[in-house]
């Protein structure tokens, strides 16, 4: 009886340890998952797949002076290779990674190959903003304005700086998603221009 | 009953450790710039607090989560001093944990299936969280 009694008490222990510690374990196990499905998987493509036609698009241009009526549409670059930077103006990794596109640009211009640039729009930036970024960088390529963040949740656009690179054929190449050195991104143009 | 004294006050100071660390956590990602250049932040896709951080969903109506998190850390801190002391703190303390533990189910949901990306400094925040309602649930049904 005295037995049972003590067995039951260890039981009742045992239960609230368990309801206490059950969700540090879930939190603990989802990491765990996470990283044991990052191993298996290619850690650097995501969202729109590499051997897609790239989602056409079409938006206004931004310049250093603000919004303009002019519309840029993705369908219009076939034929090129085209390098499409999605930014949300105050993000850090996006400013700090402007010197680097622009290296790109210069070495990449003369091989037939576009940049773009798809400035998000969030409650942290807005048109002015956005102009401001791009008179901030001098950015030599066209920018546009995706207001409604159409195209970023198009492209599955999770956070910025994303980068795809669209082949000549309008085949999506590969993607790269946060802050990149000149030779990942240089690695990917080139497969473009090779394909 | 020195037993029983002994325990409420572990169970007081890991709640008041784990408090004071996740109310830190929070704090550093108030500012993006000091996250996204820590090294173990960006690991691949998966482990990606730019990703995270940049998401819609890391501010409700424009006041910033890390902020949410930090007041609830505060406050988790203040309730854990009385922690097994006092009733009514104890109680008052459950409830906010499970308060805390069901908005730490949402962002470990939208981390996971929504942005398909964890934030490193977010998860050891969640930890913290789930170790205050560890310590809350044992103190409640002691």
């Amino acid at each position: 009886m005295v037995r049972k009694g003590k067995r039951r008490e260890k039981g009742k222990v045992a239960g609230k340890y368990f309801i206490a510690l059950l969700p540090l374990v879930l939190v603990i196990g989802v990491v765990v998952f996470m990283l044991t499905s990052q191993q298996s998987s290619q850690p650097l493509q995501t969202g729109t797949g590499p051997g897609r036609i790239a989602p056409d698009f079409t938006l206004n241009v931004i310049t250093s002076s603000g919004l303009t009526p002019e519309r840029l549409s993705l369908s219009t670059l076939r034929g090129k290779v085209v390098l499409l930077d999605f930014v949300l103006s105050w993000c850090p990794h996006c400013n700090s990674m402007e010197p680097t596109l622009k290296r790109l640009y210069n070495d990449f211009r003369p091989y037939n190959v576009e940049f773009v640039t798809i400035a998000g729009d969030d409650e942290r930036t807005d048109e002015d903003q956005t102009a401001a970024f791009v008179a901030r960088h001098s950015i030599p390529w066209k920018v546009v304005f995706d207001q409604r963040l159409e195209v970023f949740a198009r492209y599955n656009v999770q956070g910025t700086p994303t980068y795809y690179v669209v082949d000549s054929d309008g085949t999506i190449v590969g993607n790269l998603v946060g802050s990149q050195t000149y030779e990942s991104l240089a690695a990917l143009i080139r497969r473009a221009l090779n394909n | 009953m020195s037993e029983l004294i002994d325990r409420s006050r572990v169970l007081r100071i890991t709640s008041i450790g784990a408090s004071s660390a996740g109310a830190l956590v929070s704090a550093i990602l108030l500012d993006p710039n000091l996250v996204e250049s820590t090294p173990i932040c960006e690991i691949g896709t998966t482990f990606s607090c730019t990703n995270v951080l940049s998401s819609p969903y890391s501010s409700v109506y424009g006041v910033p989560l890390a902020l949410l998190g930090l007041v609830w850390f505060v406050v988790a801190g203040f309730l854990s001093i009385n922690l097994g002391r006092e009733r009514s703190y104890t109680m008052a303390m459950m409830v906010w944990s499970i308060l805390g533990l069901l908005s730490i189910t949402y962002l470990v949901y939208l981390e996971v299936f929504v942005i398909n990306s964890l934030c490193v400094y977010c998860t050891v925040a969640h930890v913290m969280g789930t170790v205050v309602f560890a310590s809350a649930y044992l103190a409640y049904v002691r």
